[in-house]
Order: structure tokens, then sequence, then C-alpha cells
């Protein structure tokens, strides 16, 4: 469970990007978070990921106060959390399966459990005939699909999913939707994601929330995007 | 820990698959290391070649003190006692003066025979010291001595030469001090500049939650193979070329009174002191400059 708590973010630069957000979001939800450039998407996303501290309020995670986290042990805490970003992010010089083993490594799991997982995770997200291809030789769609692979490798609880579809078109960001669905209902894992695809939204219904300048504008349970005039 | 020991193999793994990825970052840090233990090296070969030579000047160093003409046996023995109680000296041989003519005959012929019948030679104490910087004090002291006539020694060249000696082998010291912060500051360098090539490999690595000592250890481990590839030839060269050059020179430096170190065992501490700092800056400057790019603060 996600649940933030009157929380607010101010940057030293005097921005403030969030404004008192109370939102909770259950096990196994699937929640698009949507807004203008600026809306404070992003510090949300490094709020949850333990890139950034909150100036009041609290944000816990599974359990796990995010804000109130030692140094130390954010990169612990980032093993329960998969992120996927617009620009993938692949490690250019492992192949597709290096990548997704990777992740796995760092967690210091056992060669074979290893190897078993991958090849597991690749038959998730589909690329089990690209496992030794170079992001490189990859389409966009299949990169994206290689960082989703990467970012569930370890069973995280939640999958936050920045602009995951920006650099995609609309036949692959379907697909990449697709496969989200699929992980959010085999691996019952959370998913957070950020999106600016109205049309994404409006095809693939699930719980919107709305920010703008920092504030909660909108939170449709059934979905759809919300146009404000 | 576990888990570091766990990934220990895997780190040098990578290290090595890093090296190779990166070729002309590899290639240019360990040119850098390379020149500098080259240098450090050489410097080396001539220290323990100038003290060497310090040191075989120092054996011959010795102090002539005449005895006084009126001091009976007694008093000799007494005298002699008295040195030998100084902490700097090494030994106190006594020499008759006869035994004193027939060296000054033997060195310089038997025109000195003429004066067997009129030794005008005094009776000596030829007092030899441990450290060559402590012959003016112990020279100054048997001069103040009670039954001494005169104390002399070698005079002021060799005192010079002992001084000159010991400035360079203190100046070789300072620069190969000096070359091992240098080539750390040139690796530190290098490699943050490979880091900065690879920051994005350290955020992907710090998503998918990578410790810092996980990210920072194939650095830490690429930067001792790269020391300890930079010291091969170096080490190849001390090996070969000063035993060449050994066996060239013949095993003195134009006198017998320069004698080289001879090389066996010479070389082999040398290149295990090159193998060793390559090694240790390597480790330490990749540590300090991945320390500094991985500092995150929230």
């Amino acid at each position: 469970m996600i649940e933030l708590k009157n929380v607010s973010k101010k940057y030293k630069n005097g921005v403030h990007a969030l404004r008192d957000i109370t939102l909770t979001i259950e096990d196994g939800e699937f929640v698009y978070i949507i807004g203008p450039t600026g809306s404070g998407k992003s510090t949300m996303i490094k709020l949850l990921d333990g890139e950034e501290v909150p100036t009041e309020g609290s944000v816990v995670v599974e359990g796990v106060n995010v804000g109130k986290l030692r140094h130390s042990k954010v990169p612990l805490y980032r093993r329960n959390i998969g992120v996927v970003f617009q620009d993938f992010r692949l490690l250019p010089k492992l192949t597709v399966f290096e990548n997704i083993a990777f992740a796995l490594e760092v967690i210091g799991m056992s060669k074979a459990d290893i190897r078993h997982r991958v090849r597991k995770v690749l038959e998730l997200v589909s690329l089990e005939d690209k496992a030794k291809s170079f992001p490189n030789e990859l389409s966009g769609g299949q990169q994206q699909r290689a960082t989703i692979g990467r970012a569930i490798a370890n069973h995280p609880k939640v999958l936050i999913a920045d602009e995951p579809t920006g650099n995609l078109d609309p036949q692959m960001s379907a697909e990449i939707m697709e496969l989200l669905e699929k992980i959010n209902e085999v691996e019952k894992t959370t998913i957070l994601m950020v999106t600016h695809d109205s049309t994404i939204v409006d095809r693939f219904k699930k719980r919107t929330i709305c920010l703008e300048e920092g504030y909660i504008v909108g939170d449709i349970m059934k979905g759809g995007y919300i146009k404000r005039d | 820990m576990i888990c570091f020991i766990k990934n220990l193999p895997k780190h040098c793994k990578s290290a090595a698959k890093n090296l190779t990825r990166y070729l002309a970052m590899s290639v240019s840090c360990s040119s850098a290391v390379m020149i500098t233990l080259l240098l450090m090296g050489t410097s080396m070969v001539l220290a323990a070649n100038i003290n060497s030579f310090a040191v075989n000047v120092e054996n011959h160093l010795m102090i002539h003190a005449s005895i006084d003409s009126i001091a009976t046996p007694k008093m000799i023995k007494e005298i002699k006692k008295d040195i030998e109680k100084q902490t700097k000296v090494k030994s106190v041989e006594y020499s008759s003066k006869d035994d004193e003519l027939n060296i000054l005959i033997k060195e310089s012929g038997s025109v000195f025979e003429r004066y067997r019948e009129h030794n005008p030679m005094s009776n000596v104490f030829i007092v030899e010291v441990k450290q060559a910087k402590d012959i003016p004090a112990i020279t100054k002291y048997l001069n103040n001595l009670k039954g001494i006539e005169k104390a002399q020694y070698g005079g002021q060249g060799i005192k010079d030469m002992i001084q000159l000696f010991e400035v360079i082998r203190k100046g070789i010291g300072i620069f190969v001090l000096i070359l091992g912060v240098l080539s750390v500051f040139l690796i530190v360098n290098t490699i943050k500049l490979t880091i900065q090539m690879r920051k994005q490999e350290i955020v992907i690595m710090r998503n998918v939650g990578a410790t810092n000592s996980f990210i920072k250890t194939p650095f830490m481990f690429e930067g001792m193979l790269i020391g300890m590839l930079a010291s091969i030839v170096p080490i190849l060269v001390i090996i070969f070329g000063y035993t060449y050059l050994y066996q060239y020179m013949d095993g003195k430096f134009f006198s017998s009174m320069f004698a080289m170190v001879y090389p066996n065992e010479l070389v082999y501490r040398i290149s295990g002191i090159l193998f060793l700092s390559g090694m240790l800056v390597g480790i330490v400057s990749s540590f300090l400059a991945a320390t500094k790019y991985l500092r995150w603060r929230r």
C-alpha cells in the first residue's frame, strides 16, 4: 500500500512542486497520474523512489516511511520498487538478458536462480527471442519491454512507470499497456503510471489522479482523461 | 559482507570486462601510471646505488688519533677504554709508531727506511665510527681528550661528499613520494572521466537498488588491474635494464669505491615495490574518484 499524508515538497530554488497531497493506493491497484508539465508528477515519483525527501508530511510505501529512510538504506528500499522511464535507460553494452539479470545480481541472487527468473521474465515481456540482442538492435517498444522486464525482475511490490509510452507510436503504446495490465494481473504488482497520453487513459480505463500546480484536482475511480477548460 | 565476498568473482570479471570495453580510457590511464612507475623505479635504483656508494665510502672512513709521545702504555690502555666507551664508536685499534712507519714504507717506498733509526711517527689509535655523520663530532671529542695529540680524518672533501650523498638520497626519497602522489592524481582524474562516461550506468545501478559499495567495488578492481598492468613494463625495464647496465659497467661506477649494487636481489625488491605501489595507487585513486562521484544527498 502507498500512503501519502499531507505531503508538500518545496525545492531549494523556491519551486513548490507538491502541496498538501493526501492519497492512498491499495495493493494491486493500477493508477494513472496525469497532469500538465510542472504539475508535480515527477516530484511525486522522486518522493516514492526515495530520490527526494518531502518538506512536510509522510510518504509510506509498503510500511516504509521513505522520507525518514536512512541514506544507506535507500538502495535496499529501492529493491521493492521497480521504475520504468520514458528513455528506457538500458545499459547499452549489455544484452537484454544481461540487462534484466543485472537487477538480480545487485540483490545477490544465485546464478541459477537468476537464469531461471530472467527466462520467466523474458517470456512475460515476450522477448524470448531477443535475449542475446543489444539494446541498439531493438525497436523502441522492445526496449521498453526490456526495461519493464528489468523493473519487475525481482518481484517489486510497486512498479512506477514514468511516461513509459512517451517515446512510442500508438500501436507500440498499446502493446506496452497490455503488458503492464498483464503484469498487474499475473504478478499482482501495484502500478503507478505517469502519462500525458489521453488516448491511452481513455482506452485502458483505470483509476486516474490528476495533478495541477502541485494539488490533486481530480481522482476518478472509473477512469478516463480529465479535461479542464 | 557475505554478499560482498560472494560477489567478488563477479566484480573481478566485470572489472576485466570494463577494462576492454573502455580500452582507450584504460590505456591512457595505465600509460600515465606506467611512466610514473618507470620514473619511480629508476629513482629507486639510483637511490639504492647512491646508498651503496655512501656505505662504501663510509666504511673507509677512519679517524687517525696520534697519541702523546709521553703517554705510558698504561695511559694508552686507559685512553683506548675511554674511546671505546663512546656509543658512536665502532672500533678502536692501536697501532704503534713502528707499525705506522712500516705502513708508510709499504705505501710510499723504501726511501723512508732511513727513518728507522729515529722514527718520527707517533703511536696512533685508528678509530672507526658507526655512522659517517658522526665523524666530525668524534674527531672533536678525540682532540679534546687528554693524551691525544691530534685527531684527524679524510678532510672536508670526504665530508662534503657524504653530505652530498645524504642530500641526494633524501632528494630521491622526496621525488619518489611526489611521483606517488602525482600518479594518484593522474589516475583519479582519468577514472573520474571514465565514471563521467558511465554516469548513466551508475544511475541505472542505483535505480535497481545497488548499494554504493556494490557500485564502487568494480571500479576499485578496475583501478587495481590498471595499476598492475601499468607496472609490468617498468618492472621489465628495471630487471633487464639494470642487469644489463651492471654487466656493461662491470659492476662498478668508474671506480671500485663506487661499487654498484648486485642486481639480483635489488631488481626483484624494486619490482615488488613497483607492483604493489601500482596496485595500491590504482585502488586508492579509483576509490577516491568513485567516492567523489557517488556522494549523493537527498
